[in-house]
């Protein structure tokens, strides 16, 4: 049980299939290569640097970029005579293709960090001692098995689990926003100051909502991605970022200057309007944490309207007088941002299936 | 033309100057080394030079040497032992399986590790597959070792005012990702293709998205680290700077709700002139701020942003109120403008000139 508890951490099945794709291609280059060198073991191991969501498609573009990279630094070799021609050459490559990759900082562009990897190669391959026969066509033929060796072994060794995976990235999210919400929802009943839990718990959404932070699934959005699941696992994330977004806004209009009264007289409702709120992000927790759909006890639409009605009974909300006060504005803002949350989170509870039970035969 | 003056403001800030004369140097320092050494290992020295001169983790001076060296070290050692094992391919299938497994962890779980890991990992892979005689092989992991106190060298010369360069740096780093949120999301409203691929804009605006929230978060840490040097105006001023950018990125949010409320997109066609003007202008403000960020002596001010948004406004008195579903959308919309606009103000009134003289 513990040792396939261990097997479904993703990190362990990744390192293992990395792992066993590079022992595989040891063998092999000891036994089957055609240049000498490391080229089966690096693009093995090159190929298996891939995300989750499609492992295929990113393995064939480093074994491309590997390749271009081998027959560029071939020519290279035998049309510049000079040796410090050709490290001039690689040196400007090198400097750029980096100082590019810095200038686009914190997360540089997927295309600056292929050229940054292309330039890496391109020292490999052009400073490597080996010269000697038809070296260039070796080493592709050495890339090229390396990289079916890498991509065999990313799709049979371990493959990534979507669906585990996914579920793993969302549920951290789903708890950080459903933490944001209730400590917004503490905030307005007290006196209607901002609470610094409120600073802590948004860094906290912040920071699942980002790949290298967290567990965020964004290999659902890569090119390529499994059409089977795609556009549900897709829908799902859109909306999600779409209730952080209306939870982002509801913390900026509280900064806002919105007439204090007002909020205090709408308090209640506002507060049972977010309570019902998290009721339905619980349903989503427990679905994607512990497998099961829970029923809905609450009426999801009258505590929207009791809010609206206490709202017009209080400020009236025709557009003119709207237009005429910023701070009623606000007001009218941060419920309908409510209202708008609701009918986010509606969705994604409305798209969830009933899982499947395993039956006994 | 303020967009270019932007963009070669932060090509010729410090710390962009000093990243590229670091790379000159290590790369240079690299190849004319080599070519004067005897050794038939001397491409281990480039390798190893460019390769971990890319190295830039850890903020303060002992954490960014301590990784280099620890990384450096490590790298040789693997090399070493995987050339040892070299004449056994199954041996060193066995060590580079172990090696990578836990390289590949480590880089998985710290993501921030993960090149570090991954030139051990390289290293190891390419020395076991070039066989040598032991001695040679000492040669190696000793050229690798020489290779690393380039790239050291070059770190400790370049280090000094790293966290206030970095700390500029990061701003107008920030402010442009900032910018680029806001095109996306103005992009949503003026794109008459957006109901049709909602999916690709929405991504497009999640991915810039993320990048903010990771420059923001960067930015966090390196005022965290400069505050022990500042005095307390300056550490006011960035506490204060931080908390605005917090408040722009959630008023964009706000706004940008607009392009899920409007449910007939082509209502976006009676005032897209207006909300093409409103984005350019807000564009044109962020610009601005980075400008003030450098140093630049630029008059800044919001009367053009106010001048468009009454127009958008009046557009919206005049012909919205008819044309649109639900008209209360698009107040909502203008009244966060407004607020996009004030909280400029607020910025503006307390940008302090002595925010350069922090060192």
């Amino acid at each position: 049980m513990l040792i396939r508890n261990y097997f479904k951490s993703f990190y362990l099945r990744q390192a293992l299939s990395v792992g066993l794709t590079v022992f595989v291609s040891v063998i092999v280059n000891s036994q089957y290569s055609y240049s000498g060198e490391y080229w089966v073991v690096l693009s093995a191991f090159m190929v298996s640097q891939t995300t989750r969501g499609t492992p295929v498609r990113q393995g064939m573009i480093f074994f491309l970029i590997m390749i271009a990279a081998i027959i560029v630094s071939a020519f290279l070799m035998t049309s510049v005579e000079q040796n410090q021609a050709v490290y001039l050459l690689l040196a400007i490559l090198f400097v750029i293709s980096s100082y590019l990759a810095f200038l686009d900082r914190p997360q540089a562009n997927k295309t600056f960090f292929l050229m940054v990897y292309f330039s890496i190669i391109m020292l490999i391959a052009t400073l490597s001692p080996i010269h000697s026969g038809q070296y260039m066509q070796n080493r592709v033929f050495d890339a090229l098995i390396g990289a079916v060796i890498g991509i065999m072994g990313g799709m049979i060794i371990f493959p990534a689990r979507i669906n585990e995976e996914f579920t793993k990235g969302i549920i951290p999210i789903l708890n950080a926003l459903n933490s944001y919400s209730q400590v917004m929802k503490d905030s307005i009943q007290g006196v209607g100051r901002l609470d610094e839990g409120i600073i802590r718990k948004k860094l906290e959404v912040e920071n699942t909502l980002q790949t290298q932070h967290g567990m965020y699934p964004e290999w659902v959005y890569e090119t390529g991605f499994n059409r089977g699941v795609r556009a549900g696992l897709r829908f799902f994330l859109v909306n999600l970022e779409r209730i952080t977004e209306v939870l982002f806004s509801m913390e900026y209009i509280l900064y806002q200057d919105a007439d204090p009264l007002i909020f205090q007289a709408l308090s209640d409702e506002i507060a049972n309007v977010m309570s019902k709120n998290q009721e339905l992000l619980g349903m989503l927790i427990d679905y994607f944490q512990y497998n099961r759909l829970t029923d809905a006890k609450s009426d999801f639409t009258s505590d929207i309207a009791e809010l609206e009605k206490s709202m017009q009974r209080i400020m009236p909300t025709s557009l003119e007088l709207l237009e005429i006060s910023p701070a009623r504005t606000l007001i009218t803002a941060f419920v309908r941002d409510l209202r708008d949350l609701r009918g986010l989170i509606l969705q994604l509870v409305m798209a969830l299936q009933a899982p499947v039970q395993n039956q006994k035969t | 033309m303020l967009n270019q003056k932007a963009g070669m403001g932060f090509i010729i800030a410090p710390l962009v100057i000093k990243r590229l004369l670091y790379l000159i140097l290590i790369t240079s320092s690299a190849f004319i080394i080599q070519d004067y050494l005897g050794s038939s290992q001397k491409y281990w020295l480039v390798w190893s030079a460019c390769i971990l001169g890319l190295i830039t983790h850890g903020d303060s001076f002992k954490r960014r040497i301590t990784v280099i060296l620890v990384a450096g070290l490590i790298a040789a050692f693997s090399a070493f032992l995987s050339a040892c094992l070299a004449f056994y391919p199954f041996i060193l299938a066995v060590f580079l399986f172990m090696l990578t497994i836990s390289c590949v962890a480590v880089s998985l779980r710290y993501s921030e590790y993960f090149f570090v890991a991954f030139v051990i990992n390289l290293f190891a892979i390419m020395s076991g597959e070039l066989p040598a005689p032991v001695l040679i092989i000492a040669n190696r992991f000793l050229i690798i070792t020489f290779g690393m106190g380039i790239a050291l060298f070059f770190q400790v010369l370049f280090y000094p005012y790293f966290v206030r360069n970095e700390l500029q740096s990061f701003v107008v780093i920030t402010l442009r990702n900032l910018k680029k949120v806001n095109e996306e999301i103005f992009s949503c409203f003026i794109d008459a293709e957006y109901p049709d691929n909602i999916y690709l804009y929405e991504r497009r605006l999640h991915l810039q998205k993320n990048r903010y929230m990771q420059s923001i978060r960067r930015l966090r840490e390196i005022i965290s680290l400069a505050s022990r040097k500042m005095d307390e105006s300056e550490s006011g001023y960035y506490a204060f700077l931080l908390g605005r950018l917090d408040l722009l990125y959630d008023n964009m949010l706000d706004y940008s709700q607009l392009r899920r409320r409007v449910t007939d997109h082509a209502t976006f066609s009676v005032c897209l002139q207006e909300l093409s003007a409103v984005s350019n202008e807000i564009g044109r403000v962020i610009e601005g701020m980075m400008m003030r960020v450098m140093n630049r002596n630029y008059h800044l001010d919001t009367d053009a942003l106010v001048r468009h948004i009454k127009r958008l406004e009046e557009n919206y008195t005049n012909v919205l109120q008819v044309a649109a579903r639900e008209p209360l959308v698009f107040l909502l919309f203008i009244n966060s403008l407004k607020c996009f606009c004030n909280a400029i103000d607020a910025y503006l009134k307390r940008v302090l000139p002595e925010a350069s003289s922090y060192s």
